[in-house]
């Protein structure tokens, strides 16, 4: 408790301010005259299901929350899951026509264009995005998905063993035989990042790069937020992982840390959107307002996240992305490679 | 069950009344069962074979999904491992099992009465938990053991590291070698000591006694167990994917999973992958069947029969010695860990005062609004599952095993083939036969609740049967040359009887259901939480102090059941006669 109360007291402290502001808000949003429209439609839906993959549980009910607070009389309905078997269940619900999902988060660009491909996608232009910050307005697609996280991809290290001039430096450095049976990745057959990390991973490097890995016998999680996890318990060492959990340990006091690799960190944008058939479309498309807002970028900065807009504070944990170097990996790259890139992940790795 | 007995009373007594008058209301039964058996078991699984030669986009007939099945030895690899795999917890889960049901039915070793709560409390804990448990122990560096091993001797290497083929069989064995226990121990309790003293008086030693007597009366029950947990070990999907794909050893539910996964879903392929799996197993449930079927002997007779204690001398201690290490390493080590990462800050600072706190049940029962609801659904689905599969399957039983009815071996052929589908494979039938309309079931609980009832089917179908194949139909025919009809003994002798074979029955589906994963993980909808999926949920994020917290809640809910069930049915009612 004392290390959180701590930094709960710190984060408190310096955006105190921003809080304070947003929680006196609460009653009355600025409220655009579309938005106060879908409010009202939504009010009357009552509800919407929301599947994400794009954070961990905590913090998207959270999110959930702080949506519900700023408009009273719609509740979320929050399912985290992976981003494999969110679009199994949706597809399967288009299947049979059953169709629950309102608002659909992922960071799997495959999962996007073959829903759009479906013709599976609620067409809807969100006010809200022209406040995006510029570098992310790209990964939109115009009427069908717009970026609802960002996740920069670095390397975590336990700092309590891995000792200060023993720290990796770039991605090469993961299969450094140093570090043989104390490395952490995730399995891109179920983490989407995984998947355009080890993409990324193959067009710097080659494919050489996983062949040296295997040898390092890394322990293949679920999800990557598994491996922030392995690196906290000591488990694993040094860890391919999303920044922002790593983050959010280090505050809390856990022996943890950030290494931003010098050839670069891979910076993920997610998406979201509203399925065709969503059962509460109203509240989902407000749902998708709120994510692009002011509201919800302050918010995002006050966890220490990345905010999506321009006009957002500066996160309270970690860095800007101006602060360090950073790449995106090219959408059609991600599209026509991912199923190669999976099978060839399990032939090296096998599994 | 009224409406059946009454007409078969009056067909099996009144043999001269016109066939053709008995004929309509006995038939009804028997299609009311069969259309049953049809919904729950045959169009799922008709579903699944259908697909899996279709095209997935023109629907026409193909074998391309087979080629695709068989196309990379890596998947050929999956499907030899799973067998390997299954056979090697067989062999384990025997050599735990055996001796110990021995031990506690026949012999004086010394707590045999603490064995039997293990037992119990091995039956109660769910495989994913005991792996959850298993990886903070033998994690291969953060690991308690490792830990312990590296702190003592100074020694910076390992001892175990659970992330390998013996862990995952390992740990596999010590949640599903219940099962082999509790069918052996009641075979165990029923040689009568009679056959052994007439061995003994015809001038057999002990030995020969064991070899010639007691062994083979006892081989059925541990044949038909063990395949029975070959089955079952297959088909479960929470410990490989806790275990298997860390210590990168495919298994076939991984590889269906896999398939699932991919974009778009390869369905058809999945369907195909898994029929030799269903081959494989049909053909073993047929063994096992026949191997159930050579048992001749009736076991709770009208007549006394004596059960002697063998008096072990010195060797009692040894055999204690043995049990408490099989319920150290199957039960009490990894649920004690589970508890100590439930009230842990962080769970690898292992039992310490400042480690202390009781925020992760805060959390998950007061806080934490998705696990609250888990556990109210788990309970409930498990809870409604058990009471339909039970009812369903004692009617079943009881016509089959009294042959009232023309062709129920067809019904009871039915009610054992969900043993021939893993889990996971199920549910992907469940979905494709129920979630379209005009069922639309997909979301709600209910296409949890029918899936579980046919996945637990088996165990409800064995459970009954052998509760009614025990009572010796003698006793029904003493009632019926007094003079009472059927209905008379079914009510005053075969009821009382089976009322704790029913509720053991219950109780031995309610448990697994209420912790059920391998159907759930594909059927759970956006609004239904289960907690056994939450807990894979919490554990892929690394949330492993709430993950325990939350199971350990569970366990805890579960074993009040139990104890309940102690204070209804009597203190062996799960161990005794129930499920042989």
């Amino acid at each position: 408790m004392g290390m959180r109360g701590i930094a709960a007291a710190l984060a408190a402290a310096i955006f105190g301010m921003g809080l304070v502001a947003s929680t006196g808000a609460s009653a009355q949003v600025q409220m655009s005259d579309g938005v106060k429209a879908l409010y009202e439609a939504a009010k009357k839906e009552r509800e919407l299901t929301w599947v994400t993959s794009q954070s961990n549980a905590e913090y998207a009910e959270d999110v959930a929350k702080d949506f519900s607070r700023l408009y009273p009389g719609v509740t979320v309905n929050m399912i985290r899951t992976t981003g494999q078997v969110q679009f199994q269940r949706l597809t399967q619900e288009m299947k049979s026509n059953t169709v629950s999902v309102d608002a659909y988060s992922t960071y799997e660009e495959t999962h996007l264009v073959e829903l759009k491909k479906q013709n599976a996608i609620l067409n809807f232009k969100p006010e809200n995005a022209a406040g995006l910050a510029d570098s992310l307005k790209q990964i939109a697609e115009d009427g069908y998905w717009y970026p609802t996280a960002v996740s920069p991809v670095a390397i975590g290290i336990n700092t309590k063993l891995v000792p200060a001039d023993q720290e990796p430096k770039s991605w090469p450095d993961l299969y450094d035989p140093k570090w043989k049976g104390q490395v952490a990745i995730g399995h891109p057959g179920f983490s989407g990042s995984a998947g355009v990390w080890v993409m990324a991973m193959e067009k710097l490097y080659g494919w050489d790069y996983m062949e040296k890995l295997a040898k390092n016998e890394p322990q293949i999680g679920r999800s990557i937020v598994d491996s922030v996890n392995l690196i906290l318990s000591g488990e694993r060492k040094v860890a391919m992982v999303p920044i922002a959990t790593v983050l959010e340990s280090e505050s809390k006091g856990q022996p943890v840390k950030v290494i931003y690799p010098t050839d670069g960190t891979l910076v993920l944008g997610g998406s979201s959107l509203i399925p065709a058939k969503a059962p509460h479309p109203n509240a989902a498309k407000l749902f998708m307002e709120y994510l692009m807002s002011k509201e919800h970028s302050e918010f995002t900065a006050g966890q220490g996240r990345i905010p999506l807009r321009g006009d957002a504070p500066k996160p309270t944990l970690g860095m800007p992305l101006s602060a360090y170097k950073n790449f995106v990996l090219p959408t059609e790259h991600a599209l026509s490679n991912v199923n190669r890139i999976k099978e060839k992940f399990r032939d090296t790795f096998g599994i | 069950m009224n409406v059946s007995t009454d007409a078969l009373g009056t067909t099996a007594s009144g043999g001269r009344v016109s066939r053709l008058a008995m004929f309509q209301p006995v038939m009804l039964v028997w299609v009311a069962l069969a259309a049953i058996l049809v919904f729950l078991i045959v169009a799922p699984m008709e579903e699944l074979v259908v697909s899996s030669f279709q095209h997935a986009d023109t629907g026409d007939f193909t074998l391309e999904n087979y080629a695709a099945a068989y196309s990379k030895p890596r998947y050929i690899q999956a499907l030899w491992n799973t067998l390997k795999m299954g056979a090697a917890v067989v062999a384990l889960a025997i050599v735990f099992a055996v001796p110990l049901a021995w031990a506690v039915a026949r012999t004086d070793m010394p707590g045999r009465g603490f064995m039997r709560l293990a037992m119990l409390g091995s039956f109660i804990s769910p495989p994913y938990l005991s792996a959850i448990g298993w990886i903070l122990l033998a994690g291969p560096n953060a690991g308690w053991i490792n830990k312990a091993w590296q702190w003592v001797t100074g020694d910076p290497g390992r001892i175990v590291n659970v992330f390998t083929f013996e862990g995952l069989v390992f740990v596999m064995a010590s949640n599903v070698f219940f099962l082999i226990y509790i069918f052996t121990h009641s075979a165990f309790e029923m040689v009568n000591s009679e056959m052994e003293d007439s061995a003994n008086i015809l001038g057999a030693g002990p030995l020969r006694t064991a070899f010639k007597v007691t062994f083979p009366l006892i081989l059925p029950a541990i044949l038909g167990s063990a395949i029975i947990t070959f089955l079952i070990s297959i088909a479960l999907y929470g410990v490989p994917a806790l275990i298997s794909i860390p210590a990168r050893y495919p298994v076939v539910v991984i590889q269906l999973s896999e398939f699932f996964g991919n974009t778009p879903i390869q369905l058809e392929v999945a369907a195909a992958y898994s029929i030799p799996l269903l081959l494989i197993t049909a053909v073993l449930l047929g063994l096992q069947r026949l191997v159930l079927r050579r048992r001749t002997h009736t076991t709770v007779t009208g007549k006394g029969g004596e059960r002697r204690i063998v008096k072990l001398g010195a060797w009692r201690w040894v055999m204690f010695a043995y049990a408490m290490i099989v319920a150290l390493l199957t039960l009490v080590a990894p649920t004690f860990v589970l508890f100590v990462a439930a009230f842990s800050k962080v769970w690898t600072r292992g039992l310490e005062w400042s480690n202390l706190t009781f925020r992760n049940f805060y959390y998950i029962v007061f806080e934490h609004s998705t696990s609250q609801q888990a556990i109210v659904t788990s309970l409930a689905v498990g809870a409604a599952a058990a009471s339909v599969a039970i009812i369903l399957a004692l009617g079943i039983a009881y016509i089959v095993q009294r042959r009232l009815l023309p062709f129920a071996g067809a019904l009871s052929f039915l009610a054992m083939a969900p043993f021939v589908v893993p889990g996971i494979v199920l549910a992907i039938g469940f979905f494709a036969a129920y979630a379209p309309p005009p069922f639309a079931l997909y979301g709600g609980v209910s296409i949890l609740i029918l899936a579980f009832i046919t996945r637990f089917l088996p165990v409800a179908y064995t459970a009954s049967a052998a509760g009614i194949r025990a009572i010796h139909p003698e006793m029904e025919e003493a009632v019926r040359s007094l003079g009472g009809g059927r209905l008379t003994a079914v009510r005053h002798v075969v009821a009382p009887l089976l009322k704790r074979t029913l509720f053991a029955g219950w109780l031995l589906i309610f448990i697994p259901a209420a912790q059920e994963l391998s159907t759930a993980i594909f059927l759970i909808g956006p609004k239904t939480r289960l907690v056994s999926v939450l807990v894979l949920d919490m554990s892929e994020e690394g949330r492993y102090e709430h993950l325990a917290a939350l199971g350990c809640v569970l366990l805890v809910i579960l074993a009040l059941l139990v104890w309940a069930g102690f204070k209804i049915a009597g203190r062996d009612f799960m161990l005794r006669r129930d499920a042989s």
